[in-house]
């Protein structure tokens, strides 16, 4: 161990809670970054994307810090133990890593995987463009591939297969139930291997003829000296005829014979009764087994097919779930050489540090396995570290395995392992107490009684992970107490009661000490919510962490209800209550069985929404409610608002799925309340002055889940899995089967503890514990945290109601605290109110004689036809080859200036066609449909100097053609004559084909605009001149640009269409 | 000679400066003629802005302006040189490279695509296609093509791709000799020939306006053209060595250059729409001292944009966001996606969803389909859970009028697009006729809203289908009308349609067009790290050190050119404000930006403590229009707040019209689960409709199995004793019943469910035959009680009972008779458990179904004595048979007058209060009732 030279070593840390976990890591970075190490070589992860910002920003401010003043590079220096580090090198070390912020490799493990995924997408058969899905749009594929699923068996075979899922019963919903059960097993499922699912194997039950033989002399068996007998043979004989292998087993005689039983109320069992019983025995625990394997296989060949199903739908969409990134890195040949992936990462990962390594999936341990093989090794260069805490491991149900941290010491060379229990957060009252509980944890399980081995099992694990605490704010006042709750009365609900008084303590807390933050943590979401309804009860506000859905707001509802109307007009619940809000009558909706009316809003609806998005139309409906709304309901609306604009983009034409979307997110009120109240999983990582756990009443070991389930290893893949039996069934299986039950029960008990010591944990100043009293019957203490609190800190008699049982610490521990407490520590913007829209008055200066920017852009010809259009014209695509026809002649004629200075040949107007990539025509006969076009007089008139010069042979139709009062007249052809003028608030720009000035010497003394058309007209004067009608805004358009331009008067300046077609000219 | 560099100082708006320049270099005395000029910008709006600049110049002035032509970059060479082959258009160089990857040899393709699509998988090779297509746009604009990667990546010390480019070489080696042989060049290789044989020529004058990075190909047209090109550069002089001969930034004088900002100027806000509203309290802090067209609001990244154009909106300044709107979230991109998804396989909910699109809408209306066609299509489906249709699912009964015509409407409508495969070109005008026929039905008005978005969306489609002209056959395989569909709304999809013209209004511009921007004023949101700058890190192709290596775009320069732009604004602006963020619309943290850190040495650390701190405080207040309306535009009305709580609590009930004089016995349960739950579900009939279920739900299955077990009992095989009889006679009536219902081939999971029904029945067989054999006979079944023939008299008053019994079996042989209610619910619960609760003497009656019937047995002429209960036929199928209720005469008695409280309260219309809920089985009046509003939702089940 110790330093190699300019290496740190391998390092695992073992931090309890509150030791300061971000710390540890910003200085390892530090260090890292100190002693030269190319801060984008450091990859450092952690679970969520708030940590990793906290731990980025933790090295950056702490940098910061040292760099302010040489006190503080030397506090820096000595906590990294880098004695060089003076101001300056902190200076220099700050300007380095904020230049290479894009470099820093902190981020989520998500995040790393992703960039992964992202760099070989095509290696790992990912379609191009994927992206990671939101989980409504995952819901939906789900939904998909069941149907598809349930599509594509047999109708019989479906059925027979739900009826295996449900043991046997005919169960109503078939949709349902397989999504009930995706949702519960997939994870599950996406990790094991498919022989997992057919471990158990079958069992060879007797012949027929033999369990005939055997029934027959068990049913034979004389068993007339003992009525119980008789009575207990009759009952085994029912269960056997019902095929209820597990009762005939588990209950009464067989169950005696297959213990190995020969006797009954204490008078021997007659032989043949043993002998055929045995037999039968045997033939129901193979029958039960196989069952129990069918069941089992069932469940799996079902997510089998879903898997695919689903599978395909992502890949067809292009969507996954940060999951299947995983699962697809974790199957990838990729890893094998993970040399090869530094190039497409942009960096070789030299560093690795991983945060809360107990939440690291086996999945996830997969993919980063290599890397962490590669930095451990011996190279010297490199090196691997770690921060986590077995005891705060509460996501084992999501994944993650604090098992694979008790093997990380095996599987990488040369760790050195720190444990750290010296708590930066908590008073000593509460680290006592937590010491107390915990440090003879299996002491006091074991007080419970018998059946308790799972949970002594874990208690025996666990408590050899804990060692003592202590903490370094030693002068930190601090309380802590358990009391016990009133009972309940006749028809009211123990918890309930409790949430009740919990409530009651909360709101005097909140006087008592009006500065603390309350943290208040349950085991379910249910007790969540009773909890908020109990504190607003009392006029507590209360937020409730990770928000709740915005139809929590009546005025939400109201607009939502609207949608619900716009999808669905004959919802007359809708209708109703849309009616009955402020939003109904604003609209217009007041009679909720006006169903035409109804019909009408719907449509309305339905176009506001497509036309402007939801995010302007649903904040148009808010402004109509928001002035009856209370300030609560006004800062809901206006979260609904936010929610809307961030729908936009994968907007349906269905507003059921943005109602749903609205009803399904969980939205926190945008300040946090003092008093928070949240389940223990989502305390995780936080701390508050006071923690007050109302729910400490719920079972070790709570409900059995519909699987257990094995790895091969801590982190490789789930090898065997099994349908869930009852506990006494247990001793049926096979030993490592058994085992399999055994470990779940341990697993469970071991979080149930870290879900304990999580919540103890978060306290700063004070712990207060509320639990009900005794049940009137008590006999032993029951197996629940109160439970094993009891154990620990009362001597587990049973408890009276209101009561306080247990308390450590000063109860006036807040009048310490102004002194005692460093700043920092509480939340001094907590106590504020929720926000609310707040008026800003905005003045601008008015736009009085200031030409507007961004004038409105016009080329003439969209003053064509006077401002109206009619679609069907547009879209027809003949119109569209008249028009290329119409921009090669354009083009062509372009080419020509004085007819009499020659024609462009056939290669030069070829060129012409492929600029504009109109090459691809029938280009010969165009080009003698042109040249035939050039001998009609007219153009050809246009085209020619010598028109404007022979004012006497009676051309003499614009003013451009030659007068005799001008000396020396001589003209200029211009063509494709750009311009651009303003005219009010339009900026008209645009080409003019062909413009014609005359000039006297240089004094322009009139002009002549040529337009070319190209319309197939008749000629017939009718059509040409509603013709020429249609063009004149745009011949007067191009009139405006030449006067202002040449500075001629008007009447100096012609404007003629040219028909190319007719032959035609036409002064406008 | 090179190019002439001119250093424009930023000490003004740079296109202030470029109009300076080109009137000083180009005007003269009257004229300033810019014919013979091309100028260059570095984006599309920069162009205009100069034009308009330049109009207003020369009115200024007096002077006749011939305007310059105005390009952006990428639209310079072709200016220059003559190509001398047509070029291939977007979708032709992708169906060009999708064909060349699926020429390709499998063991070449193997080499960079291990899983390919599948052969027909169009979609699929066009994906891969357009990688590789951007791809060699991007390096061939370098100059470079795949091959070259693969040599110069060798020189690369991490570098293990060589055997993947050379196999990609060998793609594009194909794609380029599939485009020769079709005489086409794509526009890069146009230009790089033309680099090759020095075919760039002019004899315009070039102005560079504020190009400040060119790539390589640029490079060298420009050299070619050189003694033209004048290169504008928006920074003083004294700077010159950041900049090269070309006018580029050096990105190394840039990385650490400093960026002159004050504290003030930056502010750090939370969320984006905090960083929006952060931008009003800084406009609402300028005091009236500017106008809307001094301001232009810098928006890099579009989470905050929408919520300044909505605060700003509600203030009544209007504004105008230069993205515009996506293409996608135009009525006509909806239209055709929604059109192709119902094509696909004509299910359901794609009729659902194309049928609530409101131009489909509008014209099924004017097409005279009924307008409430939406309620009987909910209606419909709620009855018959169609999965498609046609003839697989959605036939309505001729009956269904307005489905039948809805039906027919919408097959009219899209009839144009169905039929075997054709040449894309031939789906274009069918595709543009549906268009046609729902959007343009009345003529249009072009500078109005929302036709002016309409048209311009249109528009954009008939550009892309025009464009399918181009095309050559032989790449694109014969295809059906869905994916022709499909194929157009790719190719539009990263469009946008432009943002209509708003005099006076505040702009909101993408970073990249704000250094050329020329407000005096400028409030820039979104200044965090991966933002301004992004930067790339790790890629599929070209990761940065390998694109610092190729010298083409890296992090180095985007960084350059992003500390160049800040540069310039702070410079330039008389009033600059950033804003960064602390966090995303998804709550993840945010950093600064480096720009913002590109502070000297001592001024660092204070900085980072100030922008890196942890927050907590948590959001400001969103911003609401106070006192007088700004000017501009009418100002959203905001009436001072008002709350009026009781305008949210659920309405009270009014008196009935008539008064209630008869009751189903089953809405006794109702009442007293919640009198006024009972009073908007019976009193007012609401229900909810809607089209989501999945599957059967328990109503539906229970009215199907009720139907079957009414048939079997009035059917002779009533009376049979032998289960195998009354099962086939079970089986076939709900093979029958079902067909009627779901048609011949219903959903898969219908089919499945009506499999579990049918075990179900098969276990009442059995009971039922073991029943008949105990002497029990079915007498009446489905026995309807209606009118006035079952008074109950409260206070002597009757109140006519409504009611069908299921079944009433006698037994002859003890004269014993038994009513009976099916019950298929998946549990099994007894009379007892159904009808009462608590304990003991604290019992209470929550449903009287069953002993009320017995008020109902004289209507129906049965007398004696009668026992009740259900026949239950749960999931559990050893449960099946049944169950007897075991009340006595008291407790029937305490019954009858739980009825009669009910019956009087109902007279009374007592509907008031609402019990609080949720309570189980009106989840549909839930919202109404103020459910999780007034309270959270408290669930009294969690007992222990
Ligand atoms: S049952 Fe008849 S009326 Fe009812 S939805 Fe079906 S077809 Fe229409």
């Amino acid at each position: 161990m110790g330093k190699k030279q300019g290496r740190l070593p391998n390092l695992v840390i073992r931090a309890s809670a509150g030791t300061g976990k971000t710390f540890q890591l910003s200085n390892r970075f530090l260090k890292l970054a100190a002693s030269g190490e190319p801060p984008d070589t450091i990859l450092a992860t952690t679970f969520t994307r708030k940590a990793a910002g906290e731990i980025l920003s933790r090295v950056l401010l702490r940098l910061a810090e040292g760099a302010m003043s040489p006190s503080g590079a030397a506090a820096l220096a000595q906590k990294l133990g880098e004695p060089g580090l003076d101001q300056a090198r902190c200076q220099g070390l700050l300007a380095s890593l904020v230049r290479q912020l894009h470099r820093l490799r902190i981020g989520t493990l998500d995040s790393f995987f992703l960039q992964m995924a992202r760099s070989f997408s095509l290696e790992l058969g990912l379609p191009p463009g994927w992206q990671i899905a939101e989980e409504t749009d995952l819901a939906a594929l789900r939904t998909e591939a069941i149907r598809a699923v349930i599509g594509q068996q047999d109708t019989s075979q479906a059925a027979k297969l739900m009826r295996l899922l449900s043991k046997g019963q005919v169960s109503r919903s078939i949709s349902e139930q397989v999504s009930e059960l995706v949702a519960e097993l997939y994870g599950l499922y996406a990790e094991s291997s498919p022989q997992a699912w057919e471990a158990l194997g079958f069992a060879k039950p007797l012949k027929p003829e033999e369990y005939e033989q055997a029934l027959g002399e068990f049913a034979a068996a004389d068993c007339s000296t003992d009525r119980r007998l008789a009575t207990a043979r009759e009952k085994a004989l029912e269960c056997l005829r019902a095929e209820d292998w597990q009762a005939a087993l588990t209950e009464g005689l067989l169950g005696r014979i297959a213990a190995g039983n020969t006797s009954y109320h204490n008078k021997p069992l007659p032989p043949p009764l043993v002998q055929a019983g045995q037999k039968l025995a045997q033939y129901c625990q193979a029958m039960w087994r196989n069952q129990v394997a069918v069941q089992t296989e069932a469940t799996g060949r079902l997510l089998a097919l879903f898997d695919a199903e689903y599978q395909r739908l992502k890949l067809a969409y292009g969507v996954l779930h940060f999951d299947d990134v995983a699962r697809k890195l974790a199957e990838s040949p990729l890893l094998a050489r993970v040399d090869d992936l530094d190039f497409r990462l942009d960096g070789h990962v030299a560093h690795l540090m991983l945060d809360e390594f107990q939440d690291t999936s086996a999945l996830q341990w997969r993919v980063l396995r290599p890397l962490a093989e590669r930095v451990a090794g011996p190279d010297g260069r490199t090196s691997f570290f770690c921060v986590g805490d077995v005891k705060q491991a509460i996501y084992g149900w999501r994944g993650g395995l604090a098992e694979i941290f008790d093997a990380l010491e095996k599987e990488l060379p040369n760790l050195s392992v720190q444990s750290l229990a010296l708590s930066r957060r908590s008073s000593p009252v509460v680290i006592e107490v937590v010491n107390r509980v915990f440090q003879d944890l299996r002491e006091h399980v074991e007080q419970w009684g018998q059946d308790n081995n799972s949970e002594c099992g874990a208690a025996a694990y666990w408590q050899q992970r804990f060692s003592p605490h202590q903490t370094a704010r030693e002068n930190l006042p601090g309380y802590c107490e358990l009391v016990t709750a009133p009972a309940a009365q006749e028809g009211e609900v123990q918890r309930a009661v409790t949430c009740r008084y919990a409530a009651q303590l909360i709101q005097r807390l909140t006087g008592e000490a009006p500065e603390c933050t309350i943290g208040v943590l349950a085991r379910k979401n249910d007790t969540v919510a009773r909890l908020i309804y109990e504190l607003r009860q009392l006029g507590v506000e209360a937020s409730e962490e990770g928000g709740t859905a915005l139809s929590d707001s009546a005025p939400v509802q109201s607009v939502l209800s609207l949608l619900t109307l716009a999808d669905h007009p004959g919802d007359t619940t809708a209708r109703f209550h849309l009616a009955h809000t402020p939003l109904g009558r604003a609209l217009g909706l007041v009679q909720y069985d006006d169903l035409e009316a109804a019909c009408r809003l719907s449509a309305e609806v339905r176009r506001r929404l497509l036309e402007c998005g939801y995010g302007p139309a649903v904040a148009q409906w808010v402004d109509r409610v928001r002035p009856y709304a209370s300030p609560r309901d006004q800062m809901r609306l206006e979260q609904l608002v936010e929610m809307a604009y961030g729908y936009d983009g994968g907007s349906s034409l269905r507003c059921d799925d943005f109602v749903q979307w609205v009803q399904q997110s969980r939205v926190e009120s945008p300040r946090p309340a003092r008093v928070r109240v949240m389940t223990i999983h989502q305390a995780k990582g936080l701390e508050f002055d006071i923690v007050v756990l109302p729910e400490l009443d719920v079972k070790l070991l709570g409900q059995s889940p519909q699987l257990v389930a094995a790895r091969d290893g801590p982190a490789g893949p789930i090898h065997r899995v099994l349908r869930y039996v009852s506990k006494k069934t247990w001793s049926l299986l096979p030993a490592d089967f058994q085992h399999l039950f055994e470990h779940h029960e341990q697993t469970v008990a071991g979080e149930a503890f870290c879900l304990l010591y999580v919540a103890m944990t978060r306290a700063i100043h004070v712990l207060h514990m509320v639990i009900p009293p005794s049940a009137p019957n008590e006999k032993k203490l029951p197996k629940t945290y109160v439970g094993l609190l009891r154990a620990a800190l009362t001597d587990g008699r049973p408890l009276p109601a209101e009561k306080r049982i247990f308390r450590h610490g000063d109860p006036r521990w807040y009048k310490k605290l102004r002194r005692a407490a460093p700043p920092g520590t509480t939340a001094p913007a907590a106590a504020q109110p929720p926000s609310m829209p707040q008026p800003v008055a905005l003045r601008l200066a008015p736009p009085e004689g200031q030409v507007a920017r961004g004038l409105q852009r016009l080329g003439p010809s969209a003053l064509e036809g006077g401002g109206q259009v009619y679609l069907p014209h547009r879209l027809r695509l003949e119109s569209a080859e008249v028009l290329d026809r119409g921009t090669l002649l354009h083009a062509w004629m372009e080419q020509i200036g004085w007819l009499e200075d020659g024609l462009p040949d056939d290669a030069a107007l070829r060129q012409v066609a492929i600029q504009l990539q109109l090459a691809r025509r029938d280009l010969d006969a165009e080009l003698a449909e042109f040249r035939s076009l050039l001998g009609k007089r007219a153009i050809r008139s246009v085209l020619s100097r010598a028109t404007y010069q022979s004012a006497s042979q009676g051309a003499k139709t614009t003013p451009v053609h030659a007068t005799a009062a001008i000396a020396n007249p001589h003209w200029e052809v211009f063509r494709e004559w750009p311009f651009a003028i303003r005219d009010g608030d339009t900026l008209l720009s645009g080409k003019v084909d062909r413009l014609v000035v005359l000039y006297d010497g240089t004094q322009p003394v009139g002009a002549d605009i040529v337009d070319y058309k190209t319309d197939q007209l008749p000629n017939d004067p009718g059509a040409v001149n509603k013709r020429v009608e249609y063009y004149r805004p745009q011949m007067e358009g191009y009139r405006k640009a030449v006067i202002h331009w040449t500075g001629l008067p008007a009447e100096r300046v012609s404007a003629r269409l040219l028909f190319l077609y007719l032959g035609r000219t036409v002064m406008v | 000679m090179g190019i002439e560099r001119i250093f424009l100082g930023w000490r003004q708006p740079g296109l202030l400066a470029v109009t300076d320049f080109l009137q000083g270099r180009f005007g003269s005395a009257g004229t300033l003629d810019l014919e013979g000029a091309i100028v260059v910008v570095p984006g599309a709006r920069a162009g205009r802005r100069l034009l308009e600049m330049l109009v207003l110049r020369a009115e200024a002035h007096k002077l006749a302006l011939r305007p310059p032509e105005i390009v952006t970059l990428g639209g310079l060479p072709e200016r220059l040189y003559q190509a001398k082959r047509p070029l291939a258009g977007e979708l032709t160089q992708h169906l060009a490279w999708a064909q060349a990857l699926r020429q390709c040899e499998p063991g070449v393709l193997a080499a960079f695509l291990p899983s390919p699509p599948a052969g027909d998988d169009l979609a699929g090779w066009l994906g891969v296609a357009e990688m590789l297509a951007r791809l060699h746009r991007e390096l061939a604009a370098d100059g470079l093509d795949f091959g070259d990667v693969a040599s110069r990546g060798a020189a690369l010390p991490a570098f293990r791709e060589s055997a993947r480019w050379q196999a990609l070489a060998e793609v594009q080696r194909q794609y380029l000799a599939l485009l020769d042989a079709l005489e086409l060049w794509d526009i890069q290789t146009a230009r790089r020939v033309a680099v090759r044989q020095r075919e760039y020529r002019t004899d315009r004058q070039i102005v560079l306006a504020g190009t400040v990075d060119l790539n390589r190909v640029q490079r060298q047209m420009l050299d070619q053209v050189a003694e033209r090109v004048t290169a504008l550069i928006l920074a003083p002089e004294e700077l010159a060595d950041r900049f090269d001969e070309h006018g580029c930034l050096r990105p190394e004088a840039w990385e650490s250059a400093e960026i002159a900002l004050r504290e003030e100027q930056i502010e750090l806000a939370e969320a984006p729409p905090d960083q929006a509203a952060a931008a009003v309290r800084a406009l609402a802090g300028l005091d009236g001292r500017y106008c809307a067209d001094d301001i232009t609001l810098g928006v890099p990244e579009e989470q905050v944009a929408p919520f300044l154009e909505l605060y700003l909106g509600r203030q009544g300044v209007a504004t105008r966001n230069a993205a515009g709107t996506p293409m996608a979230q135009t009525a006509a991109f909806r239209l055709l996606a929604a059109v192709a998804d119902y094509l696909e396989n004509r299910r359901f909910d794609a009729l659902a969803a194309l049928v609530r699109h409101p131009d489909v809408e509008a014209h099924l209306v004017r097409r005279r389909v009924r307008p409430e066609y939406l309620v009987a299509l909910d209606e419909y489906y709620t009855c018959h859970l169609p999965a498609a249709v046609g003839p697989q699912g959605f036939e309505p009964a001729p009956e269904h009028k307005t489905l039948m015509a809805l039906h027919r409407e919408v097959e009219k409508l899209v009839g144009g697009l169905a039929g075997p495969s054709r040449p894309l070109v031939e789906w274009g005008q069918p595709i543009l006729d549906l268009l046609a026929k729902l959007l343009g039905h009345r003529p249009m008005d072009p500078a109005a809203e929302p036709d002016r978005q309409c048209l311009a969306a249109c528009e954009a489609l008939r550009e892309a289908v025009l464009g399918w002209r181009a095309i050559p056959p032989s790449l694109v395989p014969p295809v059906g009308g869905v994916q022709a569909v499909r194929l157009l709304l790719r190719q539009v999809q990263d469009q946008a349609v432009p943002p209509p013209q708003v005099p006076h209004a505040i702009e909101l511009l993408g970073w990249l067009e704000l250094p050329l921007d020329d407000a005096p004023v400028l409030i820039a949101t979104g200044m965090n790290e991966g933002i301004v700058p992004s930067a790339v890190r790790g890629d599929l192709f070209l990761p940065n050190q390998l694109r610092a290596a190729l010298g083409l775009d890296d992090n180095r320069r985007r960084y350059a050119r992003d500390a160049y732009a800040l540069s310039v604004l702070a410079a330039s602006r008389e009033h600059l404000h950033l804003i960064l963020g602390r966090r995303d619309a998804e709550g993840n943290p945010l950093q600064p930006s480096r720009l913002l850190l590109a502070c000297g040495g001592a001024a660092l650390a204070p900085r980072v403590l100030r922008l890196m701190a942890p927050g907590g405080e948590g959001r400001r207040p969103v911003p609401l229009p106070a006192g007088a309306p700004a000017v501009s535009a009418p100002a959203v009305s905001a009436p001072a707040v008002i709350a009026r709580p009781e305008l949210w609590e659920p309405p009270r009930p009014v008196k009935l019209a008539e008064p209630v004089t008869s009751m189903r016995v089953t809405e006794f349960r109702d009442y007293l689960a919640c009198p006024y739950r009972y009073y908007l579900r019976h009193r007012l009939g609401l229900a909810a409709l809607d089209d989501g279920a999945e599957e059967l739900d328990g109503g539906q299955f229970g009215s199907l199995a009720h139907a079957v077990l009414a048939a079997f009992g009035q059917s002779e095989a009533a009376s049979a004793t032998d289960p195998a009889i009354i099962f086939a006679f079970l089986e076939k009536t709900l093979e029958e019943l079902s067909a009627q219902k779901f048609g011949s081939d219903p959903r898969p999971v219908i089919r499945v469910q009506l499999e579990q029904l049918r075990s179900r029945l098969q276990a009442f067989a059995r009971w039922q035959a073991e029943w008949a054999a105990q002497g029990w006979r079915i007498q009446t079944v489905e026995a309807s009680v209606a009118g006035h023939d079952a008074p109950l008299i409260v206070d002597g008053q009757p109140m006519y009972l409504r009611g069908r019994i299921d079944r009433i079996d006698v037994n002859p042989a003890t004269g014993k008779s038994i009513v009976f209610d099916y019950k298929t619910a998946d549990m099994a619960r007894t009379p007892e458990e159904t009808h009462r609760t608590g304990r003991g003497a604290d019992k209470q009656w929550v449903d009287l179904q069953l002993p009320l019937y017995r008020h109902l047995l004289p209507a129906l002429g049965i007398g004696g004595e009668v026992a009740l209960g259900y026949l239950l036929l749960p999931k559990d199928t050893g449960s099946t048979g049944e169950a007897l209720a075991e009340w006595t005469d008291e407790d029937l008695q305490s019954a009858d007058d739980m009825a009669a409280d009910v019956v009087r309260k109902v007279r009374r219309e007592e509907f008031w209060p609402p019990q609080p809920g949720p309570i189980e089985g009106f989840d549909e009046l839930a919202v109404i009732c103020g459910e999780g509003q007034l309270a959270p939702q408290v669930k009294e089940d969690d007992k222990e």
